[in-house]
């Protein structure tokens, strides 16, 4: 399979809201053609609408679905929630868009996945669901948007791709930098040997945390208002308490979170230096921690580093200490080669050097949170069956990188990885920190 | 000699322990924190510090909490990771007396560690009429995948549903072992069964595991009428490898249903390869739009004249264009330029050259950016806004001066912006700006400089060069020229200027007092916020802004802004405006804001009066009900923190 090639272009497919949002940047935003003026609109047929369920829309979620009912080629049948205020919250959202009855609600995903009128299904509950949910989706025949981290092991990971790849269904991580134009370019650089032979990428990183306590146990709630057991699914079983459910205090725990909280931005930044590197087929083989960085390194010798700290513009006390917002903004990578570098983030801007890399420079607006143009993709490879750019394979090899990192740094100790067995070597401890038996009776 | 031995005994232990992958002595401490007597939390974090450190002695101690509801799936957890022969006995053994969801974990647990011992037991249960435990037993024998595993999954085809779809993972696992003529059995056995949710990657993986003899296969299913199997198929078309595969695809392409033949197109053009080029080509001769599409990703150098001739009729053709990896797309979409007489198809072209970023492009579209026709100069602006390079600017400031209307002019100043953006060093991409400001012929021409000048400002985060000139500007004798600058400085990306902007506000008449005084609350107000670190009172300057508040509108500014100031004068300015109609309800949530960083020191009381007032009167129930909350001693509740994506 074909490693798709960086698009930086604006004027490629960009969504609406992409559009609407370069509108609004007072005047001076630079060109984007958009996709209405492309022909790329208009009344679409319901026959050819995709009919899309959503599991587990929170916050993110939110962010996510909400670029996708901006198209006018899907319909929001279906929402799926283990709490109750977000069930009748997504239903009432549907019924704005489509009337009264446009959307069921379910409380069990499963009952979702039965509906053989579903195409398509956005997942985005808590990490501790998206592997399992999105392969139950894959094998009930629906195509996945399945939000970052997909799956809380490498185990879960390679299971995950191992289905799409076995169902044959569209997969789209939730990394969508891929489909972010500065990204994009910064990757361009890189591969097109602009920036020399590269030797070091550069992945910010949160600061790495894992967490194993238990919040004080509550009594559990009705399952009709929240479903506590549904919500642990695969997770282990814990008292319940309310703040894991209402105000998501489920990150950095060891059962609920992926790799110390690596994945948070790894997902991404490491996503975009595999790509720059053209390592979407395999992961770095060694892994050493250093502090709160950690130091990995390709079979050809490039460097991978994955740190939370040392871009430019940061300051040195930083307000948040937890991740990195240099002067390109949160979610910084950088790549270096012998010839010239490149720094992006979320804002749009790039720092480079040489002087000459500025000569096809954009004004880049879109901001690396924004999903809009990874949704727009998701679904026309829904249409086409066509593979969007971040597939279950690029998925498997970024997130696997992830994790073993993650491991390392857990170990607090020096690793060597083998790309081709997905397995530590000469480390049985790491090896054992690949997976987690699911809680029954879920089955990865 | 005997030290040797010695030694020999402790490497050879080592080496075992090592290879076992467990550290006896973690394990005792362990097993130790595994106790009935210690906190079901602290049990169920060494069950999983077992299954990364645990050794066999662990064994016993975990097997015997398999059936506890709570630790049940921690000591699985545990059992699951351990290499160890033990860890599967005692999985099988838990067989026997487990029932409901423990028992299907232990199922599953044997089905992940391939446990060949365990098939006997387990073909019992998937033969036993328990539905649950009969189908993760189906599974799991599946998973294990030996001859004798899946002797009872293939026998319950047809029976159980479970079966056809646990048959998919050895038949997977045969062809990428490369055992085909096996893997073509099994998939084959489960499409035959018509088993829902299998037989769609069973006929991927009859395909696939066919290779090149599965193009019949896969020609058949393309003309399936299930759309979930055509899916199927579009993606094994992509997989399937060989030229020759690639070949025979195209050769059938026009055989095709005509609904299905685009879809098929889009995964030839996946596959890629000079066959596919060629057929792509002939159809897009022929007006084809899945193949114009198709060009935008595979197309050539032949191929540009094909989507040229295909513009003028086409937005499919225009996509593509931008999109062609082929640089000898650029001279000639400019060639065409040249030659092109319909205004449509210039416009068109000039997106097209601006889309691709062609800098060649750049001294046509300045002359078209200076012609007659109104919609030819707003289309040749905003390609500009691509192609330009710093040398352009003074170019392009003459055109943002000439410019008819403020949306024109606004195309130009994206123009400026983006060539000024390309100078290297960021200090410097105000300097030809600001040279022009200094050279501008007119008030008019000055005050229009601001407006870019402003952009490239904020986005190298400031100058003090350009703030040296902004501020002289403020005191130009020409209103318009003021007003910009005023404008400019109000959007400052720091504080710097927050003390001149409230002079400002003194001293201009309206509009230009108003701006003056909602860009120096804005900037106070991200030093109260903390996002912005200058060294300034924020305080001080939001009592001198309040002092020369003159509407509701501005009332509510600065409201909203004392909310951001954790101190206790903030309260006391808010004070009067918890009384007035137009504010009251922003001023209440101000002192929310406000009041838990107060609660605890030497103004409490003060504070929790203004709070009962809050509490008792007013209108937004969701401020009451924060005040509320806040007087009972409760933290506000915490959202959980934004967490970027």
């Amino acid at each position: 399979m074909k490693t798709n090639p960086p698009s930086f272009r604006p004027a490629a497919s960009p969504a609406r809201r992409t559009f609407l949002k370069t509108a609004l940047v007072a005047g001076l935003a630079p060109l984007i053609v958009p996709g209405r003026v492309l022909g790329r609109d208009g009344g679409v047929a319901p026959s050819n609408r995709i009919a899309l369920g959503g599991i587990g829309i929170g916050p993110r979620g939110k962010m996510v679905l909400e670029t996708m009912l901006a198209e006018k080629d899907v319909h929001y049948r279906a929402t799926c929630d283990v709490q109750a205020r977000l069930r009748t919250e997504w239903v009432s959202r549907a019924e704005e868009l489509y009337g009264k009855g446009a959307c069921t609600a379910y409380r069990d995903f499963r009952e979702l996945l039965a509906r053989p009128d579903i195409d398509a299904v956005l997942i985005a509950t808590g990490d501790r669901w998206h592997a399992v949910a999105a392969m139950y989706a894959a094998r009930a025949g629906k195509d996945v948007y399945c939000e970052k981290p997909c799956g809380i092991t490498i185990g879960l990971c390679q299971s995950l791709s191992d289905t799409m790849r076995t169902t044959g269904r569209v997969f789209q991580a939730g990394t969508q930098r891929r489909n972010v134009p500065n990204f994009q370019f910064a990757v361009h650089l890189a591969r097109s040997g602009k920036l020399g032979r590269l030797h070091t990428l550069h992945a910010s990183i949160y600061k790495l945390q894992v967490l194993h306590d238990w919040l004080p146990a509550e009594p559990d709630p009705d399952p009709n208002v929240i479903d506590w057991n549904m919500w642990l699914g695969p997770a282990p079983w814990r008292p319940y308490n309310k703040a894991y459910v209402v105000d998501r205090r489920w990150r950095g725990y060891y059962d609920f979170d992926s790799g110390a909280k690596l994945h948070d931005w790894g997902a991404h930044t490491v996503d975009l230096c595999q790509w720059a590197g053209n390592f979407d087929d395999t992961t770095p083989v060694a892994f050493e921690p250093d502090g709160d960085m950690i130091r990995a390194r390709y079979a050809n010798g490039v460097k991978l580093e994955l740190r939370p700290a040392g871009w430019i513009g940061q300051p040195a006390q930083s307000n948040n200490a937890n991740f990195a917002v240099g002067s390109t903004g949160t979610c910084p990578v950088r790549f270096e080669g012998d010839e010239g570098w490149v720094e992006t983030g979320d804002n749009g801007s790039i720092e480079l050097h040489p002087a000459s890399l500025r000569q096809e420079w954009r004004a880049f607006v879109m901001r690396g949170t924004d999903p809009s143009r990874h949704t727009r993709e998701f679904l026309d490879c829904v249409k086409s069956r066509g593979t969007p750019a971040a597939n279950h394979r690029v998925m498997r090899h970024t997130h696997i990188a992830c994790h073993a990192a993650a491991i390392a740094w857990q170990l607090g100790r020096k690793t060597k990885f083998d790309p081709a067995t997905e397995m530590f070597i000469g480390d049985e401890e790491a090896n054992r920190m690949r997976t987690r038996a699911v809680r029954e009776p879920w089955i990865a | 000699m005997r030290m040797k031995s010695k030694f020999l005994v402790a490497l050879v232990f080592t080496a075992v322990v090592v290879l076992a992958g467990g550290d006896a002595a973690k394990t005792r401490e362990l097993l130790a924190q595994l106790q009935p007597s210690s906190p079901l939390a602290e049990r169920a974090r060494a069950c999983q510090q077992l299954a990364i450190v645990g050794t066999t002695d662990a064994v016993p101690a975990l097997a015997a909490l398999l059936g506890d509801a709570q630790l049940g799936h921690y000591a699985r957890e545990a059992l699951e990771a351990m290499a160890a022969p033990e860890s599967d006995a005692a999985l099988r053994a838990a067989l026997l007396r487990l029932e409901g969801p423990p028992l299907i974990g232990a199922i599953n647990s044997l089905g992940a560690r391939g446990d060949t011992a365990a098939v006997p037991a387990l073909a019992t249960i998937a033969a036993a009429a328990d539905e649950s435990s009969a189908g993760a037993a189906l599974q799991a024998l599946a998973r294990i995948g030996t001859p004798d595993a899946l002797a009872p999954v293939r026998a319950a085809l047809g029976k159980n549903p479970v079966a056809a779809e646990a048959l998919l993972v050895p038949a997977d696992r045969l062809r990428a072992k490369g055992r085909d003529a096996e893997a073509v059995e099994l998939f084959d056995e489960v499409r035959a069964s018509r088993a829902a949710g299998a037989l769609m990657p069973a006929t991927r993986g009859a395909i696939l595991a066919r290779g090149a003899a599965g193009v019949p296969l896969l020609v058949e299913t393309l003309r399936s009428r299930d759309a979930a199997l055509r899916s199927v198929a579009l993606q094994a078309m992509r997989e399937l490898p060989g030229e020759s595969v690639t070949s025979a695809l195209v050769a059938e392409l026009d055989r095709l249903p005509a609904e299905v033949q685009p879809a098929v197109l889009a995964a030839l053009v996946d596959r890629g390869g000079p066959t596919v080029v060629t057929a792509v080509e002939k159809r897009a001769v022929a007006g084809d739009d899945a193949a114009l599409t198709a060009l935008g990703r595979i197309g050539r150098a032949s191929s540009v004249p094909l989507l040229l001739r295909a513009l003028p009729t086409s937005e499919t053709a225009q996509r593509s264009l931008v999109l062609i990896p082929v640089r000898e797309a650029d001279p000639l979409v400019l060639g065409a330029l040249a030659t092109a007489t319909d205004r449509t198809t210039r416009g068109k072209l000039i997106a097209v050259l601006g889309a691709r970023g062609v800098a060649a492009a750049t001294p046509e579209l300045l002359k078209l950016a200076q012609g007659v026709d109104a919609e030819t100069r707003r289309a040749a602006l905003r390609a500009l806004a691509a192609t330009t390079q710093p040398r352009d600017l003074p170019a392009l400031i003459g055109l943002s001066a000439a410019s008819e209307d403020d949306a024109t002019r606004t195309l130009a100043d994206r123009a400026i912006y983006s060539a000024a953006m390309k100078i290297p060093e960021p200090g410097r991409r105000v300097d030809p700006l600001l040279a022009a400001v200094r050279a501008a012929k007119t008030p008019a021409e000055r005050a229009a400089l601001f407006r870019p000048l402003g952009a490239v400002v904020r986005a190298v985060g400031g100058s003090s060069a350009a703030l040296a000139t902004v501020r002289e500007s403020t005191r130009d004798s020409d209103g318009v020229v003021r007003a910009a600058a005023v404008r400019c400085l109000a959007d400052w990306p720091d504080a710097t200027p927050a003390m001149e902007l409230l002079v400002l506000a003194r001293t201009e008449t309206e509009p230009t007092r108003g701006l003056a005084l909602a860009g120096a609350v804005r900037l106070a107000t991200n030093v109260a916020a903390g996002r912005d670190k200058a060294v300034l009172d924020a305080l001080d300057l939001l009592t001198s802004a309040n002092a020369l508040v003159a509407s509701d509108a501005e009332r509510l500014m600065i409201v909203s802004a004392f909310g951001n100031l954790r101190r206790v004068e903030a309260l006391r300015l808010l004070e009067p405006y918890l009384q007035h109609e137009a504010v009251k309800t922003e001023a209440a949530l101000a002192v929310v804001q406000i009041a838990p960083a107060l609660l605890g020191g030497a103004n409490a009381a003060a504070v929790r009066s203004t709070l009962e007032q809050i509490a008792a009167t007013e209108r937004d129930a969701d401020v009451r009900a924060r005040a509320a909350g806040l007087l009972k001693g409760g933290a506000p509740t915490k959202k959980a923190g934004k967490k970027k994506q």
